[in-house]
């Protein structure tokens, strides 16, 4: 539970700034802002390791898959939403990554297995911007790197033969020179 | 409680994910990377192979280059590796594939070749785009598309060098000849139209056709070669007043190539507007369609290509003093006859002098004596050996002061004609010195080699040259400065081009197909280059560069080309013969036929008009043109490769293969 304490400071931090942009953008012209308030606005998710958080509805926005509950719900503060495939720490993964405006610098600072997880969040939850800004960051990542780095990273199973593999080497070798370390 | 369940996740793996989820990762991914995914497991390899993520690379590094004509070759290509022709042909050795054929024979075009034919076997024959990625990137495939080269661009056979980023060319005409070696991406483009080489290009938009639209036009020098395209813009008629302008109601079109001078007959052409099919001037050449260029862009990239070439006219507008051809001919006459030549013994003076200063190192005098004139001394005046090699050619400088050859040892020996010393200029070239001319009135000197390069040097300070002129993409034959616009100069190369300079632009500021053994421009006047290439030797305009004359006669290959000292007359040496040739009437006016060694080289007595001397095989022949009498002279251990003279000193000089230069007098 301490977490959770932690996380929603995290939020309420970030809410300040939040507004700002807000604030910022709405000068241009928000033409997004939907038939309910979405000021302070906030929306309960519960994760898959049973927390509860309370997200910026800027942020659900972006979840295609709440956002069409929210459409058809008449939404109140007291409605919870469970997102079972996502844990907490990923979600707030999400939350960073949102809020920084999908800088490539913070998908950087991402395991190996935390990009796995935030792309399957971001395929499940349908955030579809999230989705492209991931998809890109891993094959960053697989850029240049051996066979062998790929199989580990996506867990992989070689199943070729062992003439299928001999085959492979002989041909396009061209591809396997100057390959980076793993 | 959220460590233990991570560990309870099973691994992701990226197969789990919906398609879509894999496919968007495989999209961003390089050539290079999709191929070493494919190897991960039979999946992938199925994905990473498929026509869907290699069409996108194709058309993002290939699209400017390739357009449909490639994608129908290479469907042939894979056709027949389909078929098994090629592979199960045990009879043949052959490892390329031809592509299709266009055209009616003779006039056949190939449509594409592809050199390993490997690359398509097995199962890459099903993975269109991927084995054309392949064929393209590794340089395997010559593809069609079309290539700009000064103002025209050709219908070529282009295949990429991976290591240089650049591109070769082979021409369709003259036997696939390279069309160049280094093309940057800028100078390649896909077809514009889909008209085969030998087609005329029905066009469209002649009736619309006003003056200042940008065009292209087919254009072929003769019914047997293929088309290529050059850039022209549309004019107006003589008779048009432009300020109520009708032109383009007329059933005449006038044509302009703006980069001829604009008194030059090559600028303007008519044709007639309404005529679909091939239209001829019968000095020109032949038109074919015309393509308005309506995008911007396009005529943006001419401009920016040829800024040089589209100004040229601006840069020859001075060259009009030269006089007329008539002018040089009359002048002739006079010098015609003997008498004129009265100042000899003051010439013969200078000798004395020169021989008593006996310098001893190789001068060796000798004199011969001939009857073919009254009076007339010929003899050896001096030689020197300073190469280790072959001396293939040699130059005096306008004032007679400077002898410089050069040869197999890829350096220039200049020699002081008063004082007999000698100094060489630094080997910069990288391969023989084919050709050393001096710059007219100036101790400048250019060097033509086989390394496809062309320098400039000054005798005064031989020790680096002054300019390295790099565009040709062969071995560059030879060289030659105007006479008097001392500021250009022209070089051929071993594959028929001869490329114009301007001394002060690094690059060359014209190009055109014709020579290939020697370049030399008419004396005195410069109104026309002289150019060897095969049995031939052509004259062309200096102004608008356009073929004027070919003299044909010579059964082999012509060596040596040299003007009498007025520009009226022109001998070519092959091995069998002599010819001399008159311009003003086009025909061989004197021939002589070789009895004894092959003739090599030739030059005119600088004082006795009558007389050609002719570089055999170790001896000289002189050879009076109009009593038909032959004198031979002993001269050299071996060929003599090339000749000069100067008609300031009445000296001659012989470059031989036997690694030694000798003057003559």
């Amino acid at each position: 539970m301490a977490e959770r304490g932690e996380s929603s400071e995290a939020v309420m931090l970030k809410k300040t700034e939040e507004e700002k942009l807000r604030k910022g953008k709405m000068i241009v012209g928000d033409e997004s802002k939907a038939g309910y308030e979405e000021e302070g606005k906030k929306v309960k998710l519960v994760t898959s390791d049973g927390v509860t958080m309370e997200v910026e509805i800027s942020i659900v926005k972006e979840m295609e898959i709440i956002q069409t509950f929210i459409g058809a719900t008449d939404t109140d503060d007291s409605f919870i939403f469970p997102i079972s495939n996502v844990s907490s720490h990923i979600l707030n993964q999400i939350i960073e990554l949102v809020k920084g405006e999908y800088d490539q610098e913070l998908a950087k600072k991402l395991s190996h297995d935390e990009l796995k997880e935030i792309l399957v969040a971001a395929n499940y939850l349908n955030m579809k911007t999230l989705f492209h800004f991931i998809a890109t960051a891993i094959a960053n990542v697989i850029q240049n790197k051996s066979v062998e780095f790929v199989r580990d990273f996506f867990g992989i199973v070689n199943d070729f033969t062992e003439e299928e593999e001999a085959e492979l080497r002989k041909t396009n070798a061209w591809a396997f020179e100057g390959v980076d370390e793993d | 409680m959220e460590k233990s369940i991570k560990l309870n996740l099973p691994p992701i793996s990226l197969l789990d994910l919906p398609e879509s989820t894999l496919d968007f990762i495989l999209k961003c991914l390089s050539p290079m990377d999709l191929c070493r995914m494919s190897k991960v497991c039979v999946l992938l390899k199925g994905k990473c192979e498929s026509d869907e993520f290699w069409e996108n690379h194709i058309k993002e590094k290939w699209g400017r280059v390739i357009g449909d004509a490639v994608y129908k070759e290479w469907e042939w290509h894979i056709a027949i590796a389909k078929d098994g022709v090629l592979l199960n042909n045990q009879h043949t050795n052959q490892t390329g594939s031809m592509g299709s054929f266009s055209g009616v024979w003779p006039n056949l075009c190939l449509g594409s070749y592809l050199e390993h034919f490997k690359l398509l076997n097995g199962k890459n024959s099903n993975n269109f785009m991927m084995s054309l990625y392949f064929s393209l990137e590794t340089g395997s495939f010559w593809f069609p598309a079309q290539v700009y080269k000064e103002l025209v661009i050709y219908n070529a056979l282009v295949k990429y060098d991976s290591q240089s980023n650049t591109f070769q060319a082979r021409y369709q005409n003259r036997d696939w000849g390279f069309l160049g070696r280094n093309i940057e991406w800028d100078m390649v483009r896909a077809p514009a139209v889909d008209t085969p080489p030998y087609v005329v290009h029905v066009s469209h938009c002649s009736h619309n056709l006003k003056p200042e639209d940008h065009v292209e036009i087919q254009w072929r020098p003769d019914t047997q070669s293929p088309y290529d395209w050059w850039y022209a813009v549309i004019g107006h008629l003589d008779s048009c007043n432009q300020n109520c302008c009708r032109c383009h109601y007329s059933d005449t079109l006038i044509v302009e190539f703006r980069q001829y001078p604009e008194e030059s007959d090559s600028r303007r052409i008519k044709l007639c507007r309404k005529k679909n099919e091939e239209q001829s001037d019968q000095i020109e050449g032949y038109y074919g369609g015309i393509r308005k260029l309506e995008n911007e862009d396009e005529i943006e990239t001419w401009k920016r290509l040829f800024p040089l070439q589209i100004q040229f006219q601006d840069d020859m507008e001075d060259f009009d003093d030269v006089g007329s051809l008539e002018d040089s001919v009359e002048s002739f006459h006079s010098h015609d006859d003997m008498e004129h030549f009265g100042d000899v013994d003051s010439l013969d003076d200078n000798v004395e002098s020169f021989l008593s200063q006996d310098d001893g190192d190789g001068t060796n005098p000798s004199e011969h004596h001939t009857d073919a004139s009254q009076g007339f001394t010929f003899g050896e005046v001096g030689s020197m050996r300073n190469s280790n090699s072959k001396v293939v050619c040699c130059h005096f400088s306008s004032d007679g002061k400077l002898l410089a050859s050069a040869g197999n040892d890829k350096k220039v020996v200049v020699w002081n004609m008063e004082t007999l010393q000698t100094e060489s200029t630094a080997e910069e070239h990288s391969l023989t010195v084919t050709d050393v001319r001096f710059r007219p009135n100036s101790t400048q000197l250019a060097t033509s080699s086989s390394d496809s390069t062309v320098r400039l040097w000054d005798a005064a300070d031989p020790l680096f040259s002054l300019q390295v002129h790099i565009g040709h993409t062969s071995h560059v034959a030879s060289l030659d400065f105007h006479p008097t616009k001392n500021d250009l100069f022209c070089s051929c190369d071993d594959i028929n081009e001869i490329r114009f300079w301007n001394i002060n632009q690094y690059s060359s500021i014209q190009g055109f197909k014709g020579g290939s053994t020697q370049v030399r421009f008419q004396p005195r006047v410069g109104h026309l280059l002289a150019a060897a290439s095969g049995s031939f030797v052509s004259l062309f305009d200096v102004e608008t560069c356009m073929q004027m004359h070919t003299f044909q006669g010579h059964s082999a290959e012509v060596h040596f080309v040299c003007w009498d000292p007025n520009g009226d007359y022109l001998a070519s040496v092959s091995e069998e013969c002599v010819k001399v040739w008159s311009i003003a009437s086009g025909e061989c006016i004197h021939e002589l036929n070789c009895n004894g060694e092959a003739f090599r080289s030739c030059v005119f007595h600088p004082i006795y008009s009558t007389l050609l001397v002719i570089g055999a095989y170790q001896s000289l022949e002189l050879w009076n043109m109009v009593e038909n009498k032959i004198m031979t002279i002993p001269a050299h251990e071996c060929v003599i490769s090339a000749l000069a003279q100067s008609p300031v000193t009445g000296m001659i000089a012989s470059a031989s293969h036997d690694k030694s230069v000798k003057i003559w007098k």
